[in-house]
């Protein structure tokens, strides 16, 4: 087998056989060549690949701190250690008992994990403040859409919207209900289109960029 | 209630105020706080996918209720690794190709029932026995659909009937991106909030 | 340098400091504003009430530590009501942090647990993390136990009297997803209710139910709680009110800081233009 056929022309045919198995199961029932098996097989085992996928994720990131402790990066190498150290504690502890059940491991994510976690997804509401101060401007028609929708939508959300007017709720449900409802329909109409035709060209061979090629 | 004596709180609360000294200006507490999420987020992925691989693919291969499946698929996910190969790299595009097609055979037949179907089906339900005001809002999100769709129709000058389609297109997107915006409101605010709750109340006792 | 500019480049700290004290104050003294229960809140309750006795529901933890402060408090009324009714469960998770997550919770709940005389393994089960996303969902849909293998305590699927009789999606009465986002209810759209049919309600990020309205008025979402604010609502229904409730009024603040500051810099705007344009003439 040439070297041309298994570098190019053998992940483009897995690629289509794959996918016309996927496609082919929901529309044909055919138990004589097992299909069905064929396919629920086929999910799990993507499944897998994409969980080894995410291990080779992990090795590359550690790769690249540990690259930066042997190169002793200016500001960063430091960080570096304290990253790849916190990463082998969880590790380790994780290894105890039965896989990632161990209350260690449960304390090392109900603590320190999640107070790291939530507080730096926290950060955007003082960010979102002060844009809304600098940047939600009315400079046209559209500008002033998007600020009228906005803030109905948050006295919708705020319970002291319903206070202050029961209006102000009822516009909100009408806002998310139709306006946002059809504008993202819109979208998903539109997407979905665009979502089934790169599908079928990757499906046929045509999109070689999911092979990490140019 | 006085201050928490519980070390486990000290430590979430020391963390978050470690975080939140961004707010003031960059500093090494801040990336240290970074660099610590990152090394536990890391861990603990690790170790939740390592327990999918090995009692998955792995144990079946070796106590014999998976031996082919098992195999397969420590083969494809072995291939992944000559990623880190110039020679061998090639190799990782298998095991990519059964993801891909895996997932895009399943992808476009679930987008066109459940997003395509569905959603064309929904927004024509404008006929039937509907109050006048449902009718009203039913006909007005048909048209707003219709529109936000001729948005995106770059295959003819947006001029004319269908210049007027278009704006209307853009005006229903920017209601749907401001009620996003509003929704954005509410999460972050949300986070926010636990966290000064878990500052005032778990920490400092100050109910 | 004018008032009007100074005021526009106000140092961003200051805004900051201003979200603080206002949330913290409103945390501190709480006003006790009402919370009205909307319909997408009321339908997600009703769809676990009205479901027959002993019938499964599927219950998605699909979300990790970043989407905690909003998505938990609905997990908790879930597991509440779902411990205090007559319906039994299995917890599984396509995002990583869905089993810590769900172990937080359980320990939380152990007293009520134990009070309800439900079973690990007769009345609920905690399955682990399955990664893959849109090939984990339809994965397990087609096949959910060859999929999962064991649950999170490493006991084999087949030794789980709960699941004894759950192979494929149809099995279940109910599927919730509380969700962060993708992998979540369009890969669930996708792979469970459109091909089997299955009644779907969500629980929601307040930044995600914007966009997953059109499920909700085309019916194939039946019951969404969204964000913080439904989470709120459904502790209300439940006769449970909680953190999210506790929220509430620590939001409407933070919500009027944001309307007052996009209005505030909307005036700024306007006055400074017009005075440009005055300087011009």
């Amino acid at each position: 087998m040439s070297s041309t056929f298994l570098n190019k022309e053998l992940p483009i045919i897995l690629i289509f056989a794959t996918g016309v198995i996927m496609i082919a199961s929901y529309f044909v029932s055919a138990p004589e060549i097992y299909l069905d098996p064929l396919a629920s097989n086929l999910s799990q085992a993507a499944s897998l690949v994409a969980a080894y996928a995410t291990i080779l994720g992990i090795v590359t990131l550690a790769i690249i701190h540990i690259n930066h402790v042997v190169k002793r990066t200016k500001g960063q190498w430091i960080y570096s250690i304290v990253a790849l150290a916190l990463a082998l504690l969880m590790i380790v502890v994780g290894f105890i008992g039965e896989l990632g059940t161990h209350p260690y491991f449960i304390w090392l994510y109900q603590y320190p994990l999640i107070a790291l976690d939530t507080t730096i997804y926290s950060l955007l509401a003082f960010y979102i403040v002060s844009a809304a101060f600098r940047a939600f401007k009315v400079r046209s028609v559209e500008a002033l859409i998007l600020v009228v929708a906005g803030i109905f939508v948050m006295l919708m959300n705020a319970p002291v919207g319903a206070a202050i007017w029961s209006g102000f709720p009822t516009i909100g449900n009408w806002i998310m209900s139709v306006p946002n409802s059809s504008g993202f329909r819109g979208f998903i109409i539109g997407a979905a289109i665009g979502a089934i035709a790169i599908g079928l060209r990757v499906l046929l061979g045509k999109e070689k960029g999911v092979l990490g090629r140019s | 209630m006085a201050i928490s004596t519980d070390p486990s709180v000290w430590v979430a609360a020391l963390l978050t105020i470690m975080a939140y000294t961004i707010i003031y200006k960059d500093n090494p507490l801040y990336k240290l706080a970074e660099h610590i999420l990152v090394g536990l987020s890391a861990g603990y992925l690790f170790i939740q996918t390592w327990k999918m691989i090995y009692k998955s693919s792995i144990v079946p291969l070796f106590n014999g209720s998976g031996i082919l499946f098992g195999g397969i698929t420590i083969v494809l996910g072995v291939l992944l690794f000559t990623k880190f190969s110039k020679r061998y790299g090639w190799l990782s595009n298998i095991s990519i190709a059964v993801l891909v097609g895996t997932a895009t055979g399943l992808t476009v037949r679930g987008y066109l029932f459940a997003q395509l179907i569905d959603q064309v089906k929904a927004s024509i339900k404008v006929v039937g026995n509907l109050p006048p005001l449902d009718m009203f809002n039913a006909i007005l999100s048909l048209i707003m659909v219709v529109c936000t769709l001729s948005y995106f129709l770059f295959t003819f000058e947006q001029k004319g009937a269908l210049g007027w389609l278009a704006k209307f297109g853009r005006y229903t997107m920017m209601a749907a991106f401001g009620a996003a915006y509003g929704g954005t409101v509410m999460t972050r605010l949300t986070i926010f909030i636990q966290r000064m709750q878990y500052l005032l109340f778990t920490w400092l006792g100050l109910a | 340098m004018s008032s009007l500019e100074k005021l526009e480049k106000i140092d961003r700290r200051i805004v900051y400091l201003i979200l603080i004290i206002v949330v913290a104050a409103v945390l501190l003294r709480p006003i006790g504003l009402p919370i009205p229960i909307s319909a997408s809140t009321k339908k997600y309750y009703d769809a676990i009430n009205s479901l027959p006795p002993g019938s499964v529901v599927a219950l998605g933890v699909d979300f990790d530590a970043g989407a905690l402060p909003e998505l938990g408090p609905m997990l908790e009324a879930t597991l509440k009501m779902l411990f205090n009714s007559d319906k039994k469960f299995v917890i599984f998770s396509l995002w990583s942090g869905g089993p810590a997550v769900s172990t937080i919770y359980l320990n939380k709940l152990k007293d009520l647990i134990e009070s309800s005389g439900k079973k690990y393994g007769e009345d609920y089960v905690l399955l682990p993390y399955i990664a893959g996303g849109e090939t984990a969902a339809a994965a397990l849909a087609k096949d959910f136990k060859n999929t999962v293998k064991n649950d999170y305590y490493g006991t084999s699927v087949d030794k789980i009297p709960l699941l004894k009789n759950i192979n494929t999606a149809k099995d279940f009465a109910l599927l919730i997803t509380i969700t962060a986002g993708t992998p979540g209810v369009e890969e669930y759209l996708r792979q469970w209710v459109s091909p089997f049919g299955i009644k779907f309600c969500v629980g929601a990020l307040g930044v995600s139910a914007p966009n997953y309205m059109p499920y909700y008025t085309s019916g194939q979402i039946y019951g969404m709680i969204q964000g913080s604010r439904g989470a709120a609502e459904y502790e209300l229904l439940i006769g449970s009110p909680s953190t999210a409730a506790s929220s509430m009024d620590a939001l409407s603040a933070g919500h009027i800081v944001t309307i007052v500051f996009i209005l505030l810099g909307n005036i700024v705007f306007v006055l400074r233009k017009y005075s440009r344009k005055e300087v011009k003439s």
